[in-house]
């Protein structure tokens, strides 16, 4: 009877190190697989990253309410992307996109009409997050995207966002990104990000 | 099959009058017609289009560590876990699991105007190496589903596909969608579209 149990207890205990042993392999071979993967930390290496965004949902009434200024425009130019750094270069150290650590495109906008609240300016800079510095790269989902000479109204709103508001010259960011921009057509269409309307309507709702 | 059988069912319908068999071949004209434009709708129902996006990048290993950052509200946790299991039991063959690692989520401020969470990936070739999740801690949160309130296991749901490499989807119903309204939890459960879109990534 004794032995028996001492068997049992045997194929038990050898049991149970064949557990912990398998385990701790597993375990072991997943940290090892996922730091194979770690970025370089050498900075010359080019750094390539996306950023997407999860968006407030925004009406076209609730775009004009956040919005501080309402432009109809022309796309004069789209200026080199930098860096949010003093100098445009990626910072030394840098050697991944973090939470304040991202590229950023100002685009200059040529003023036709303010829709609302009139600035004296005839121009008016847009940032996106996102663009191509050098060899990095960062591509931004949810951002608008602008061509030279494109005719758009534009929702604008202060730029809030710890990466790029104290960074270059005063400008806006796009009200609710994707959402804030409608393209102009020449028969009076104002084409958004998931809608296609009039510009008469559209200029109603503000 | 159906569309066999409407086609057939269209063809030996007999001509209704013996007279005026030009407008008798007009009328079977416009049934075969009718019988198509109805096989069309069929097959769009029976098998919709895909919806999501896929960025083209992965995880190799077919598993993604994830770690809380202090700055997490500890009340968050089952909300952040509810939703990483939501992904793992999509039936692909890629899995969350928390551990202490590099892949962090954070809660801290984006701006007013900022949104609501970013995910940032960081990636060489087609390898994901890094996520970063970040809730912005200027927007109104809750756990419960609360009206006027962002809910976390919603967002948290939505950042984790991101992980995935899935960019955003065009379906209104998706988890992947990308604007989301106070008091919506539809992202917590995934939609026939993500589940679609993570197995294809990791069959």
């Amino acid at each position: 009877m004794t032995s028996r149990n001492n068997v049992k207890y045997g194929i038990v205990l050898v049991g149970a190190l064949t557990l912990i042993v398998l385990g701790l392999a597993f375990s072991n071979s997943m940290q090892s697989s996922q730091e194979n993967s770690k970025p370089s930390n050498n900075i010359d290496e080019p750094l390539s990253g996306s950023m997407s965004f999860l968006l407030e949902e925004y009406t076209l009434e609730d775009l004009s309410k956040n919005s501080d200024v309402i432009v109809m425009g022309t796309v004069k130019e789209i200026l080199p992307s930098k860096w949010n750094s003093a100098d445009g270069k990626r910072p030394d150290k840098v050697v991944e996109f973090g939470p304040y650590d991202l590229i950023y495109t100002d685009i200059i906008i040529s003023v036709d009409k303010y829709v609302k609240n009139p600035l004296s300016s005839e121009e008016v800079i847009v940032r996106v997050e996102g663009g191509k510095v050098g060899n990095d790269t960062m591509a931004v989902e949810d951002e608008p995207s602008f061509k030279t000479g494109e005719k758009v109204l534009l929702y604008l709103t202060e730029d809030t966002s710890p990466g790029t508001k104290d960074t270059g010259p005063e400008h806006f960011k796009v009200t609710g990104y994707m959402q804030g921009k409608f393209t102009l057509t020449d028969d009076g269409r104002a084409i958004g990000w998931n809608q296609n309307i009039s510009q008469e309507e559209l200029l109603n709702t503000i | 099959m159906i569309a066999l059988r409407v086609l057939k069912a269209c063809s030996i319908l007999p001509p209704r009058r013996l007279v005026g068999g030009n407008k008798n071949m007009k009328h079977r004209k416009k049934m075969l017609i009718g019988a198509l434009l109805i096989t069309i709708s069929l097959v769009s129902i029976i098998s919709p289009a895909s919806a999501y996006t896929y960025n083209g990048r992965y995880w190799h290993s077919g598993f993604a560590q994830v770690d809380k950052d202090s700055s997490i509200p500890s009340s968050w946790s089952n909300s952040l876990t509810q939703a990483m299991s939501a992904w793992n039991n999509a039936g692909a063959n890629f899995f969350f699991y928390q551990i202490g690692c590099e892949n962090k989520l954070y809660y801290t401020s984006l701006g007013s105007s900022g949104p609501l969470a970013t995910t940032t990936e960081t990636y060489s070739g087609t390898s994901m190496t890094k996520c970063i999740v970040r809730f912005n801690s200027d927007k109104s949160w809750s756990t419960t589903g609360a009206s006027g309130y962002f809910d976390v296991q919603s967002a948290a749901t939505h950042e984790f596909g991101h992980w995935l490499s899935l960019g955003h989807s065009s379906n209104t119903e998706a988890t992947m969608y990308s604007t989301m309204s106070t008091g919506e939890t539809k992202k917590r459960s995934l939609h026939s579209d993500d589940i679609a879109g993570i197995c294809y990534i990791y069959p």
